[in-house]
């Protein structure tokens, strides 16, 4: 947000120069036993500096969307996956949707993908319940999604059940006759077993045709993965404590780990939100600290995740204004001693 | 500041230059003893080699794909021991970090990364921005994109492709461009299964062949240094050294390189079916004077094969070891992943071992054949000291050979072979080499003006710790490695070529990106500014 | 002589990492050096003798009087002598263990025996879930040994087995036994639903039915096995209870047909 002549940082809910927000940050890290990054939303800049200053006071990095980014990452570096990027998936001459969550995922899935596909191109929506915009199969969620997801797979080995629905079937005789046909979901939607299951099933179709998926996260998330997985090896949910980065989906869930009473500290970074802000306090109590932060593309020149093109794109700031989520780290990391990097 | 390196072996093919002496360097540069030098710094490299810093032209370093099979296997570097960390993220397993102290620990400072699909030109420099100490480029790749192959498809003549690789480069930030499997992964999308050299590419109607040489005349046109930098078809099947043959006769005098030549040094003949055809390759790279290859040495033991040739990755998957692999299916060529384990007792990959050695043994000409191990393909960059060893030494290649399964050494000349490359050869092929072959004018040599990138070596017994650890590295005349040791990081800069591309080309471009895709071209390109930590640095096309 | 024994003092205050407790890395260190070793997870030092009163003993056997939550990769790496903890444990309990015997008397947290390679992991209490599983990354579950959990067990029990055995005296959470590659799972309350989901090959046996069967195994019919037999004087000494089930009728169902298809589900029929 601009600057103005509005305060852009706060200590204990009141006004304060950004120095002393910055000096109380950094006493406030300083002390901190166990801080926890719980959110990153940031541009490339800012992202780094996440992990320069959580490795600098030994702390942990998630995202509040690693659920949904981390059931994707699983199956895929436990089993394998065939993946495709969102510009190549408009080229599916099938479409096969997962999930009711999976428009919430990407909000710009209808004229991104669904618009662009080729005339004859199909559409299919295994939803939970509801009937969807497109042809749809209401195959439920959790187990019974599990259940008819195994029935897909198996329908497409040419291993026929007994009781498997006609439409389940068709549809999976459908699959294996597409050229190159497209599973699209939301990680956050799905249970972890039924990515693996699409992910087995598109395997599968490729013994004999072209498949492949498009697994959902939010864009700041897979920024979050990627960045992190440059600079350290791992995707978030990794710890410096112990001087080396430490990757452990569980012991480093944010949100287990405050609700354990294991942090100690915790940092919010989100320069996506309308009020866009680095909050740094106790626990879930109001923050300590509060930095107002300029909007990556907006106010400060950027590079971030485009869910259009799944990959990272740059953008100049329309008029700079205020301080990015980089500078406001990078002077915290700077106070507490951290050599430039 | 001047910094006197006195009374080393100064080993520097470029100038003809092999004598114990002193390099002075100045600022970032080289210079000529001064006539009235006082050094503020001097360091005594008596008994040691004095090179330039060395540049690797092939290692999968940096990029989507790389990071991709970093997050597939976080197991493999998961028990990274914690040292004391004199600068962030030392302790960072597989991290750009880490690539670039151990590259600079070996006295690299230069390093390419050869194969990035444009639209993810970005995310490669963002890691190559993070890869401390040495410079780095990118090579772009083309051959498998639409708008390239409908542009041969429909007859555009060498202006139009010219301008199109000039867009691309210019676009991506390259210092060259890449063919990999030239129509073969366009070909998969069309679920064809097998694709080689004559073959053609479904709905474009183009062979592999007028793709390659298509792609080869334009980059020669451009004036483009490097000379366009082919992966063959085929890679890794038995039988293969054909492919690379015809590959090698399509040059037709003008400039080629052959990347990673030893994944197509087989042979299908005996009881196995698989064989050594490094001497047929080698025989004909020594005849084919305007070709360049880089060996891809394979060596033993786990690692991760990465590649954007997505037709052989995925007819490979069921070697992935351990059993998993990502195939992606690209805006143009894509990428696979695949764990791998390179076993001395296992049959093919002895002969893979030894087809390595043998096109480094066999080329005569240290200018034409390149140190890789087609990181991480053939085995990590951390093997390279391993290797240079292994070249010097028949001792050594005798211990090694002693290892593996008999068969495998019957159907190879390797035993054979008594050649050692000299510390001079050695020079050429890391230094001087790849610096002639990428245009990069001010390195790869000490003469005065050359960058002040210095590597030192004390030659000991064992020359694989020799090349582990260089003694000191200067880059850009600041010492960042003492004593084999990382001190403190600093960060480089990437080369790139500037073609102007056309204006009519960037129209058409930007209408084919509105009509496919309903975006604006420039929203995948990498703009001059983005990257403030690590400006790019613009390498000369001379035509 | 008695054995080494690690009192705990007081709740731990943060989670702790004891897998340096074992008796092979033990032997030859002193009791100073042992009460030195770091085992915080988080930035506050703490090392074993803050959290534990240390009596020296025997150093083939290792006993932790106490346990918490916070305990994690208690035993971790064992692979000669034993550990008794008298208490519950947090994660990672018994992690890539390849021998000796790590006994719990109280409930493990998840991943307990992870990636297990040989020995014996005894859980007396409720195991959480992904008993035996593979953790992020891994292609391989539990790949030897033998896992003996009188109590209850979370979701996934087995999940990504390879070899070895699971024995569950109690009921099983949810997907028991996913993506079993092979390897024997054995329960003997009720399992949740999917037993056997996407496995490939591998044994699983339900003494007290399932909440639902995927649809996804075929029956095969009701049989009296030899190798349900084989499998019963194996686990005759861990359990006689599951060690009874095999030898009873058991309906035999084939699966994942999903994945490769060449598990199989026994089911007692009563």
């Amino acid at each position: 947000m601009p600057v103005g002549s509005e305060a852009s940082a706060w200590i204990a809910g009141a006004p304060a120069p950004f120095d002393a927000a910055v000096a109380e940050a950094a006493r406030l890290l300083g002390l901190s036993a166990a801080p926890v990054f719980a959110h990153l939303g940031a541009d490339v800049a800012g992202l780094r500096e996440a992990v320069l200053l959580a490795e600098q006071v030994g702390g942990v990095l998630d995202h509040a969307d690693s659920p949904g980014l981390l059931t994707n990452l699983d199956s895929v570096r436990e089993s394998g996956a065939m993946l495709t990027t969102p510009l190549e998936a408009a080229r599916a001459d099938l479409v096969l949707l997962i999930g009711d969550g999976v428009f919430d995922a990407w909000p710009d899935l209808t004229p991104r993908l669904i618009d662009r596909l080729a005339d004859g191109a199909r559409v299919v929506w295994l939803t939970g319940s509801a009937g969807g915009r497109f042809e749809s199969i209401a195959i439920g969620t959790g187990v019974a999604r599990l259940a008819a997801l195994g029935r897909l797979r198996a329908e497409a080995k040419l291993r026929p059940l007994a009781s498997t629905p006609p439409a389940l079937r068709s549809l999976a005789q459908s699959l294996r006759a597409a050229k190159f046909g497209v599973a699209v979901w939301s990680g956050a939607d799905l249970e972890p077993l039924a990515v693996e299951a699409i992910h087995g099933l598109v395997r599968d179709l490729n013994e004999t045709t072209r498949f492949s998926t498009l697994p959902l996260a939010s864009p700041d998330a897979c920024a979050a993965e990627t960045v992190c997985g440059w600079m350290t090896g791992f995707p978030p949910r990794t710890g410096f404590a112990r001087g080396r980065p430490e990757h452990d989906p569980w012991r480093y869930d944010s949100r287990r780990m405050i609700a354990a009473g294991e942090a100690d500290c915790v940092v919010r970074v989100d320069a996506f939100a309308s009020d866009a802000h680095i909050a740094i306090g106790l626990g879930e109590a109001p923050a300590n600290v509060r930095f107002e932060v300029g909007r990556p593309g907006v106010d400060h020149d950027a590079i971030f995740y485009d869910a259009r093109v799944g990959t990272f794109v740059a953008r100049p700031a329309a008029s700079p204004a205020g301080r990015s989520v980089a500078q406001t780290l990078a002077a915290i990391r700077a106070r507490l001693g951290g050599p430039p990097c | 500041m001047l910094t006197r390196i006195a009374g080393g072996r100064i080993l520097d093919p470029a100038q003809s230059r092999d004598e114990v002496g002193d390099l002075w360097l100045q600022g970032d540069r080289v210079i000529a003893a001064p006539d009235h030098g006082r050094a503020d710094e001097t360091f005594d490299a008596g008994g040691c080699v004095v090179m330039a810093g060395a540049i690797d032209i092939h290692s999968h370093i940096a990029g989507a794909n790389v990071n991709t099979a970093r997050l597939l296997l976080p197991q493999q570097h998961r028990a990274h021991a914690s040292r004391p960390a004199a600068t962030p993220l030392a302790n960072a397993g597989w991290s750009t970090f880490e690539t670039g102290r151990l590259y600079a620990q070996m006295g690299f400072t230069t390093v390419v990364e050869p194969a990035i699909s444009p639209h993810h030109a970005l995310h490669a420099h963002l890691e190559l921005a993070d890869t401390p100490v040495i410079d780095k480029a990118i090579l772009a790749i083309l051959g498998n994109d639409d708008f390239g192959l409908g542009l041969m498809r429909d007859g555009a003549g060498p202006d139009a492709i010219r301008d199109h690789v000039a867009w691309t480069l210019q676009s991506s930030k390259a210092l060259g461009l890449k063919v990999i499997n030239a129509g073969g992964v366009a070909a998969f999308k069309d679920n064809v299964r097998s694709f080689g050299f004559d073959d053609v590419v479904p709905r474009y109607g183009v062979s592999s062949r007028q793709i390659v040489k298509t792609l080869q005349r334009a980059v020669h046109d451009l004036g483009v240094p490097h000379p366009l930098h082919v992966h063959c078809n085929n890679l890794g099947l038995p039988g293969n050294f054909q492919t690379a043959l015809d590959t090698i006769a399509a040059a037709e005098g003008l400039p080629l390189h052959l990347a990673h030549l030893q994944f197509y040094g087989y042979g299908a003949e005996g009881k196995l079916g698989f064989s050594s055809a490094a001497p047929k390759l080698a025989e004909a790279v020594n005849a084919a004077k305007s070709v360049t290859i880089d060996v891809g040495q394979a060596m033993f033991g786990q690692t991760v094969t990465i590649s954007s040739d997505v037709l052989r990755q995925f007819s490979a998957r069921a070697q992935a070891r351990p059993s998993k692999y990502v195939i992606i299916d690209g805006d143009a060529n894509g990428g696979g992943v695949m764990p791998y384990n390179y076993r001395d007792g296992s049959f093919a990959n002895a002969v893979q071992f030894v087809v390595g050695l043998e096109l480094f043994l066999l080329i005569d000409d240290p200018y034409r054949v390149y140190f890789t191990t087609d990181h991480p393909n053939g085995a990590p960059f951390t093997a390279y000291p391993d290797l240079f060893a292994l070249l010097m030494s028949r001792d050594v290649r005798a211990q090694w050979l002693s290892r593996l399964p008999a068969e495998a050494l019957a159907v190879t000349t390797l035993a054979s072979l008594t050649r050692e490359y000299s510390w001079g050869e050695i020079a050429t092929m890391t230094r001087a080499a790849p610096a002639r072959l990428l245009g990069l004018k001010d390195r790869g040599h000490l003469g005065p003006g050359a960058r002040a990138d210095v590597a030192i070596y004390r030659p000991g017994a064992d020359l694989a710790q020799t090349f582990r650890a260089a003694v000191r590295v200067w880059k850009d005349g600041e010492c960042v490695v003492r004593d084999g040791a990382l001190t403190h990081y600093r960060f480089g800069r990437a080369l790139r070529v500037s073609p102007q591309p056309d204006a009519a080309m960037t129209r058409r471009v930007a209408e084919y990106y509105d009509a496919r895709y309903g975006l604006d071209a420039e929203l995948l390109s990498v703009p001059e500014a983005a990257l403030p930590r690590e400006p790019f640095e613009t390498v000369a096309c001379p035509r | 002589m008695s054995a080494l024994t690690f009192t705990l003092r007081c709740p731990p205050p943060q989670r702790v990492d004891l897998c340096a407790l074992t008796p092979a890395q033990l032997a030859g260190k002193s009791l100073a050096e042992i009460a030195a070793l770091p085992i915080q997870t988080n930035r506050a030092p703490l090392c074993v003798g803050d959290l534990f009163a240390l009596k020296d003993g025997e150093r083939g056997t290792i006993v932790f009087e106490g346990g918490a939550e916070r305990l994690d990769r208690l035993g971790a790496g064992l692979d000669t002598g034993a550990i008794r903890v008298i208490g519950a444990v947090g994660v990672e309990a018994g992690r890539g263990m390849s021998g000796g015997a790590l006994t719990i008397e109280g409930d493990a947290g998840p991943y307990a025996g992870s990636g297990l390679r040989g020995g014996v992991l005894r859980i007396e209490g409720d195991a959480g879930e992904r008993l035996g599983g593979p953790r992020a990354g891994e292609t391989e579950g539990m790949n030897g040994g033998l896992i003996h959990v009188a109590g209850h067990a979370g979701d996934r029990a087995g999940d990504r087995l390879r070899r070895g055995f699971i024995l569950i005296e109690g009921a099983a959470g949810d997907c028991a036994g996913s993506r079993m590659i092979a390897g024997t799972l054995a329960i003997g309350g009720k399992a949740g639903a999917l037993p056997g989901y996407l496995m490939n090959r591998g044994t699983i046996l339900l003494a007290g039915g399932c909440d639902e069967m995927a649809p996804t195994f075929g029956d095969c019919g009701v049989h009296g096995l030899t190798a349900a037999r084989l499998l019963a004087s194996y686990v005759e000494t861990h359990s006689p209870n599951l060690a009874a089930a095999f030898r009873q009728p058991l309906r035999r169902y084939a699966g994942d047909l999903a994945a490769l298809g060449k598990g199989e589900i026994f089911s007692t029929t009563t």
